[in-house]
Protein backbone atom coordinates (compact mmCIF):
# COMPACT_ATOMS: atom_id res chain seq x y z
CA UNK A 1 0.00 0.00 0.00
CA UNK A 2 2.80 2.32 1.16
CA UNK A 3 4.78 1.37 -1.76
CA UNK A 4 1.82 2.31 -4.19
CA UNK A 5 1.19 5.53 -2.88
CA UNK A 6 5.45 6.18 -3.25
CA UNK A 7 5.15 5.18 -6.77
CA UNK A 8 2.11 7.02 -7.85
CA UNK A 9 3.24 10.22 -6.19
CA UNK A 10 6.69 9.84 -8.10
CA UNK A 11 4.93 9.01 -11.06
CA UNK A 12 2.98 12.23 -10.65
CA UNK A 13 5.81 14.21 -10.19
CA UNK A 14 7.51 12.89 -12.94
CA UNK A 15 4.84 13.62 -15.47
CA UNK A 16 4.08 17.20 -13.78
CA UNK A 17 7.79 18.17 -14.69
CA UNK A 18 7.94 17.18 -18.01
CA UNK A 19 4.58 18.72 -19.07
CA UNK A 20 6.48 21.84 -17.50
CA UNK A 21 9.46 21.30 -19.44
CA UNK A 22 7.76 20.49 -23.03
CA UNK A 23 5.90 23.69 -22.18
CA UNK A 24 8.91 25.86 -21.51
CA UNK A 25 10.62 24.50 -24.28
CA UNK A 26 7.99 24.84 -26.95
CA UNK A 27 7.33 28.56 -25.44
CA UNK A 28 10.76 29.47 -26.48
CA UNK A 29 11.02 27.92 -29.67
CA UNK A 30 7.97 29.57 -31.12
CA UNK A 31 9.84 32.56 -30.81
CA UNK A 32 12.73 31.34 -33.21
CA UNK B 1 7.98 52.86 -17.46
CA UNK B 2 7.78 50.32 -21.14
CA UNK B 3 8.03 53.26 -22.76
CA UNK B 4 11.45 54.98 -21.07
CA UNK B 5 12.68 51.55 -21.61
CA UNK B 6 11.78 51.13 -25.46
CA UNK B 7 13.52 54.93 -25.95
CA UNK B 8 16.54 53.88 -23.64
CA UNK B 9 17.46 51.36 -26.09
CA UNK B 10 16.61 53.09 -29.16
CA UNK B 11 18.57 55.60 -27.88
CA UNK B 12 21.64 53.30 -26.95
CA UNK B 13 21.33 52.28 -31.01
CA UNK B 14 21.67 56.03 -31.94
CA UNK B 15 24.59 56.55 -29.73
CA UNK B 16 26.24 53.29 -30.97
CA UNK B 17 25.62 54.45 -34.46
CA UNK B 18 26.84 57.71 -34.28
CA UNK B 19 29.64 56.96 -37.12
CA UNK B 20 26.84 55.60 -39.65
CA UNK B 21 25.13 58.08 -42.53
CA UNK B 22 22.43 60.11 -40.90
CA UNK B 23 20.07 57.82 -43.18
CA UNK B 24 21.36 54.57 -42.54
CA UNK B 25 21.04 55.51 -39.02
CA UNK B 26 17.75 56.68 -39.02
CA UNK B 27 16.86 53.80 -40.65
CA UNK B 28 17.84 51.34 -38.76
CA UNK B 29 16.94 53.04 -35.91
CA UNK B 30 13.03 53.02 -37.15
CA UNK B 31 13.15 49.56 -37.93
CA UNK B 32 13.38 48.86 -35.21
CA UNK B 33 11.28 50.97 -33.52
CA UNK B 34 8.64 49.24 -35.93
CA UNK B 35 9.28 46.06 -35.02
CA UNK B 36 8.97 46.51 -31.29
CA UNK B 37 5.66 48.58 -31.54
CA UNK B 38 4.27 45.59 -33.98
CA UNK B 39 5.08 43.39 -30.87
CA UNK B 40 3.18 45.45 -28.65
CA UNK B 41 0.46 46.45 -30.58
CA UNK B 42 0.08 42.70 -31.23
CA UNK B 43 -0.25 42.23 -27.28
CA UNK B 44 3.13 39.88 -27.40
CA UNK B 45 4.51 42.12 -24.77
CA UNK B 46 2.12 42.42 -21.90
CA UNK B 47 4.08 43.90 -19.51
CA UNK B 48 7.81 44.98 -18.81
CA UNK B 49 9.11 41.97 -18.36
CA UNK B 50 7.96 40.81 -22.15
CA UNK B 51 9.34 43.74 -22.88
CA UNK B 52 12.78 43.43 -21.79
CA UNK B 53 12.65 39.69 -22.68
CA UNK B 54 12.10 41.11 -26.66
CA UNK B 55 14.72 43.64 -26.08
CA UNK B 56 17.36 40.81 -24.97
CA UNK B 57 16.01 38.57 -28.01
CA UNK B 58 16.56 41.71 -30.53
CA UNK B 59 20.15 41.88 -29.02
CA UNK B 60 22.90 44.40 -27.69
CA UNK B 61 22.72 47.23 -29.27
CA UNK B 62 25.97 47.65 -30.12
CA UNK B 63 25.41 44.07 -31.59
CA UNK B 64 23.09 45.60 -33.84
CA UNK B 65 24.84 48.34 -34.97
CA UNK B 66 27.83 46.11 -35.69
CA UNK B 67 25.85 43.69 -37.90
CA UNK B 68 24.28 46.64 -39.68
CA UNK B 69 27.46 48.48 -40.45
CA UNK B 70 28.99 44.96 -41.39
CA UNK B 71 25.87 44.83 -44.15
CA UNK B 72 26.47 48.03 -45.31
CA UNK B 73 30.56 47.27 -46.37
CA UNK B 74 33.31 49.00 -45.20
CA UNK B 75 33.01 51.72 -47.19
CA UNK B 76 30.62 53.25 -44.66
CA UNK B 77 31.82 54.50 -41.75
CA UNK B 78 32.62 57.42 -43.70
CA UNK B 79 30.15 59.96 -44.07
CA UNK B 80 30.89 61.16 -47.74
CA UNK B 81 30.08 57.35 -48.77
CA UNK B 82 26.55 57.04 -47.43
CA UNK B 83 25.39 53.23 -49.30
CA UNK B 84 21.76 52.89 -48.23
CA UNK B 85 22.06 49.49 -46.82
CA UNK B 86 19.48 46.84 -46.69
CA UNK B 87 18.10 46.45 -43.08
CA UNK B 88 19.41 43.91 -40.84
CA UNK B 89 16.13 41.40 -40.97
CA UNK B 90 17.11 37.98 -42.18
CA UNK B 91 13.77 36.55 -42.75
CA UNK B 92 9.91 36.93 -41.63
CA UNK B 93 8.56 34.14 -39.98
CA UNK B 94 4.90 32.89 -39.66
CA UNK B 95 3.47 34.21 -35.76
CA UNK B 96 3.60 30.33 -34.25
CA UNK B 97 0.53 29.01 -32.56
CA UNK B 98 2.48 26.29 -30.89
CA UNK B 99 1.36 27.42 -27.77
CA UNK B 100 -2.49 26.76 -28.26
CA UNK B 101 -1.31 23.31 -30.11
CA UNK B 102 0.60 22.42 -26.90
CA UNK B 103 -2.99 23.59 -24.69
CA UNK B 104 -5.26 21.38 -27.22
CA UNK B 105 -3.08 18.11 -27.62
CA UNK B 106 -3.12 18.86 -23.71
CA UNK B 107 -6.81 18.82 -23.02
CA UNK B 108 -7.55 16.05 -25.26
CA UNK B 109 -4.93 13.19 -25.66
CA UNK B 110 -3.39 14.54 -22.04
CA UNK B 111 -6.10 13.76 -20.33
CA UNK B 112 -4.79 10.29 -20.91
CA UNK B 113 -2.96 11.45 -17.67
CA UNK B 114 -5.63 11.53 -15.12
CA UNK B 115 -6.56 15.18 -13.92
CA UNK B 116 -3.08 16.53 -14.28
CA UNK B 117 -2.50 16.20 -18.34
CA UNK B 118 -6.12 18.21 -18.62
CA UNK B 119 -5.34 20.89 -15.51
CA UNK B 120 -2.19 21.60 -17.47
CA UNK B 121 -3.76 21.91 -20.56
CA UNK B 122 -5.85 24.25 -18.89
CA UNK B 123 -3.19 26.31 -17.26
CA UNK B 124 -2.03 26.70 -20.65
CA UNK B 125 -4.98 27.44 -22.62
CA UNK B 126 -6.22 30.63 -20.35
CA UNK B 127 -2.56 32.03 -21.16
CA UNK B 128 -3.25 32.17 -25.02
CA UNK B 129 -3.87 35.56 -26.26
CA UNK B 130 -5.08 34.07 -29.28
CA UNK B 131 -8.33 32.94 -27.71
CA UNK B 132 -11.58 35.05 -26.50
CA UNK B 133 -13.03 34.17 -23.31
CA UNK B 134 -15.51 32.45 -24.24
CA UNK B 135 -13.33 29.94 -26.36
CA UNK B 136 -11.35 29.72 -23.44
CA UNK B 137 -14.55 28.82 -21.29
CA UNK B 138 -15.39 25.96 -24.38
CA UNK B 139 -12.15 24.41 -24.25
CA UNK B 140 -12.39 23.80 -20.55
CA UNK B 141 -15.95 22.63 -20.07
CA UNK B 142 -16.29 20.21 -23.32
CA UNK B 143 -15.41 18.36 -20.32
CA UNK B 144 -14.06 18.81 -17.67
CA UNK B 145 -11.27 16.39 -16.86
CA UNK B 146 -10.92 15.63 -20.60
CA UNK B 147 -12.49 13.09 -22.70
CA UNK B 148 -10.26 10.24 -21.32
CA UNK B 149 -11.54 10.81 -17.29
CA UNK B 150 -15.47 11.21 -19.15
CA UNK B 151 -14.59 7.40 -20.79
CA UNK B 152 -13.48 6.31 -17.68
CA UNK B 153 -16.12 7.58 -15.27
CA UNK B 154 -18.87 6.32 -18.30
CA UNK B 155 -17.11 3.22 -18.18
CA UNK B 156 -17.09 2.90 -14.13
CA UNK B 157 -21.00 3.58 -13.94
CA UNK B 158 -22.31 1.67 -16.53
CA UNK B 159 -19.70 -0.95 -15.77
CA UNK B 160 -21.07 -4.71 -15.65
CA UNK B 161 -20.09 -7.73 -14.01
CA UNK B 162 -21.45 -11.33 -13.72
CA UNK B 163 -21.45 -13.84 -11.22
CA UNK B 164 -22.82 -17.68 -12.04
CA UNK B 165 -23.35 -19.97 -9.10
CA UNK B 166 -25.27 -23.50 -8.94
CA UNK B 167 -25.56 -25.79 -6.22
CA UNK B 168 -24.96 -29.50 -6.12
CA UNK B 169 -27.73 -31.75 -3.93
CA UNK B 170 -26.79 -35.70 -3.01
CA UNK B 171 -29.16 -37.94 -5.32
CA UNK B 172 -32.08 -40.86 -3.86
CA UNK B 173 -28.94 -43.04 -5.48
CA UNK B 174 -26.25 -41.18 -2.81
CA UNK B 175 -24.55 -39.46 -6.55
CA UNK B 176 -24.17 -35.57 -6.67
CA UNK B 177 -26.81 -34.04 -8.17
CA UNK B 178 -25.87 -30.55 -10.31
CA UNK B 179 -28.48 -27.55 -9.52
CA UNK B 180 -29.40 -25.42 -11.97
CA UNK B 181 -27.14 -22.59 -12.61
CA UNK B 182 -27.64 -19.33 -11.14
CA UNK B 183 -26.49 -15.97 -12.77
CA UNK B 184 -26.53 -12.36 -11.48
CA UNK B 185 -25.71 -9.34 -13.03
CA UNK B 186 -24.72 -6.28 -10.97
CA UNK B 187 -24.05 -2.36 -12.43
CA UNK B 188 -26.16 -0.74 -14.66
CA UNK B 189 -26.33 -0.67 -18.08
CA UNK B 190 -27.30 2.34 -21.07
CA UNK B 191 -29.37 0.75 -23.77
CA UNK B 192 -27.43 0.91 -27.01
CA UNK B 193 -29.32 3.67 -28.36
CA UNK B 194 -28.42 6.13 -25.65
CA UNK B 195 -24.74 4.50 -24.68
CA UNK B 196 -23.46 4.72 -28.41
CA UNK B 197 -24.20 8.50 -28.59
CA UNK B 198 -23.37 9.08 -25.08
CA UNK B 199 -19.30 7.46 -26.09
CA UNK B 200 -19.37 9.49 -29.36
CA UNK B 201 -20.17 12.57 -27.84
CA UNK B 202 -17.78 12.05 -25.18
CA UNK B 203 -14.80 11.34 -28.27
CA UNK B 204 -16.56 13.52 -31.13
CA UNK B 205 -17.11 16.57 -28.88
CA UNK B 206 -13.52 17.70 -27.34
CA UNK B 207 -12.14 16.80 -31.05
CA UNK B 208 -14.76 19.16 -32.99
CA UNK B 209 -13.99 21.73 -30.21
CA UNK B 210 -10.04 20.94 -30.52
CA UNK B 211 -10.09 21.48 -34.26
CA UNK B 212 -12.16 24.76 -34.22
CA UNK B 213 -9.40 26.29 -31.27
CA UNK B 214 -6.66 25.56 -33.49
CA UNK B 215 -8.43 26.78 -36.64
CA UNK B 216 -9.16 30.29 -34.90
CA UNK B 217 -6.04 30.13 -33.39
CA UNK B 218 -4.13 29.49 -36.73
CA UNK B 219 -6.43 32.55 -38.48
CA UNK B 220 -5.95 35.08 -36.04
CA UNK B 221 -2.09 34.24 -36.37
CA UNK B 222 -1.96 34.69 -39.84
CA UNK B 223 -3.72 38.05 -39.38
CA UNK B 224 -0.90 39.63 -37.00
CA UNK B 225 2.34 40.82 -38.53
CA UNK B 226 4.94 38.52 -39.65
CA UNK B 227 7.49 38.56 -36.83
CA UNK B 228 11.03 39.98 -38.48
CA UNK B 229 14.36 38.11 -37.58
CA UNK B 230 17.03 40.64 -36.81
CA UNK B 231 20.58 39.40 -37.69
CA UNK B 232 21.78 40.28 -34.39
CA UNK B 233 18.89 38.53 -32.51
CA UNK B 234 20.33 36.61 -29.73
CA UNK B 235 19.96 32.80 -29.88
CA UNK B 236 17.01 31.48 -27.88
CA UNK B 237 18.71 28.15 -25.93
CA UNK B 238 21.22 29.57 -23.75
CA UNK B 239 23.05 27.45 -20.77
CA UNK B 240 20.33 28.26 -18.26
CA UNK B 241 17.52 27.37 -20.38
CA UNK B 242 18.38 24.21 -21.16
CA UNK B 243 19.87 23.68 -17.32
CA UNK B 244 16.01 24.37 -16.81
CA UNK B 245 14.11 22.00 -19.31
CA UNK B 246 16.66 19.48 -18.45
CA UNK B 247 16.50 19.31 -14.75
CA UNK B 248 12.48 19.81 -15.41
CA UNK B 249 12.19 16.70 -17.87
CA UNK B 250 14.94 14.32 -16.04
CA UNK B 251 15.72 15.86 -13.01
CA UNK B 252 13.16 13.70 -10.58
CA UNK B 253 14.86 10.96 -11.79
CA UNK B 254 18.49 11.71 -10.33
CA UNK B 255 16.89 13.28 -6.99
CA UNK B 256 13.36 13.28 -6.83
CA UNK B 257 11.73 16.83 -5.94
CA UNK B 258 14.71 18.86 -5.90
CA UNK B 259 15.80 18.04 -9.34
CA UNK B 260 12.47 19.65 -10.57
CA UNK B 261 12.36 22.43 -7.85
CA UNK B 262 15.93 23.66 -9.43
CA UNK B 263 14.79 23.52 -12.92
CA UNK B 264 12.45 26.02 -11.88
CA UNK B 265 15.01 27.66 -10.25
CA UNK B 266 16.91 27.98 -13.13
CA UNK B 267 13.95 28.89 -15.05
CA UNK B 268 13.06 31.99 -13.32
CA UNK B 269 16.63 33.43 -12.90
CA UNK B 270 16.35 33.16 -17.10
CA UNK B 271 15.41 36.12 -18.63
CA UNK B 272 14.48 34.53 -22.27
CA UNK B 273 10.77 33.68 -20.58
CA UNK B 274 7.95 36.15 -19.77
CA UNK B 275 6.64 36.35 -16.06
CA UNK B 276 3.94 34.52 -17.56
CA UNK B 277 5.57 31.43 -18.78
CA UNK B 278 7.40 31.48 -15.57
CA UNK B 279 4.20 31.29 -13.68
CA UNK B 280 2.43 28.52 -16.32
CA UNK B 281 5.66 26.09 -16.00
CA UNK B 282 5.46 26.78 -12.40
CA UNK B 283 1.84 26.19 -11.43
CA UNK B 284 1.92 23.05 -13.77
CA UNK B 285 5.50 21.57 -12.29
CA UNK B 286 4.10 22.74 -9.10
CA UNK B 287 0.53 20.27 -9.11
CA UNK B 288 3.05 17.28 -9.51
CA UNK B 289 5.36 18.51 -6.28
CA UNK B 290 2.65 19.88 -4.27
CA UNK B 291 0.05 16.68 -4.44
CA UNK B 292 2.39 14.34 -3.86
CA UNK B 293 4.28 15.70 -1.27
CA UNK B 294 0.69 15.53 0.75
CA UNK B 295 0.15 12.21 0.21
CA UNK B 296 3.57 11.10 1.08
CA UNK B 297 3.32 13.59 4.58
CA UNK B 298 -0.50 11.77 4.81
CA UNK B 299 1.41 7.84 4.41
CA UNK B 300 4.54 8.89 6.71
CA UNK B 301 2.08 9.88 9.41
CA UNK B 302 0.45 6.79 9.22
CA UNK B 303 3.23 4.47 9.49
Amino acid sequence: MHLTSFVAAYTIMWIASIVAAIYLGVALQSRR
Amino acid sequence: MSDAIVEDYLRRITAAAADLPADRRDELVAGIREHIEAARSSGQVPDEASLRDLLDRLGDPEEIVATAREDAGPAVGAASTAVPAPPPVLRYRRPSIAIEVVAVVLLTIGSIIPIIGWLAGVIVAWTSRRWTTGEKLLATLVFPGGPFLALWLVTLVTGTSSTCSSSATIGPDGNSVQGPQVCTTTGASLPPALGIPLLVLLVVAPIAVAILLIVRARRRADAEPPIPVYAGEASGWGGLEIAAVLLLAVGGFVVPFAGPLAGLVCAWISPRWTTVEKTVATLIAGIGLVLPALVLLVVVSHI
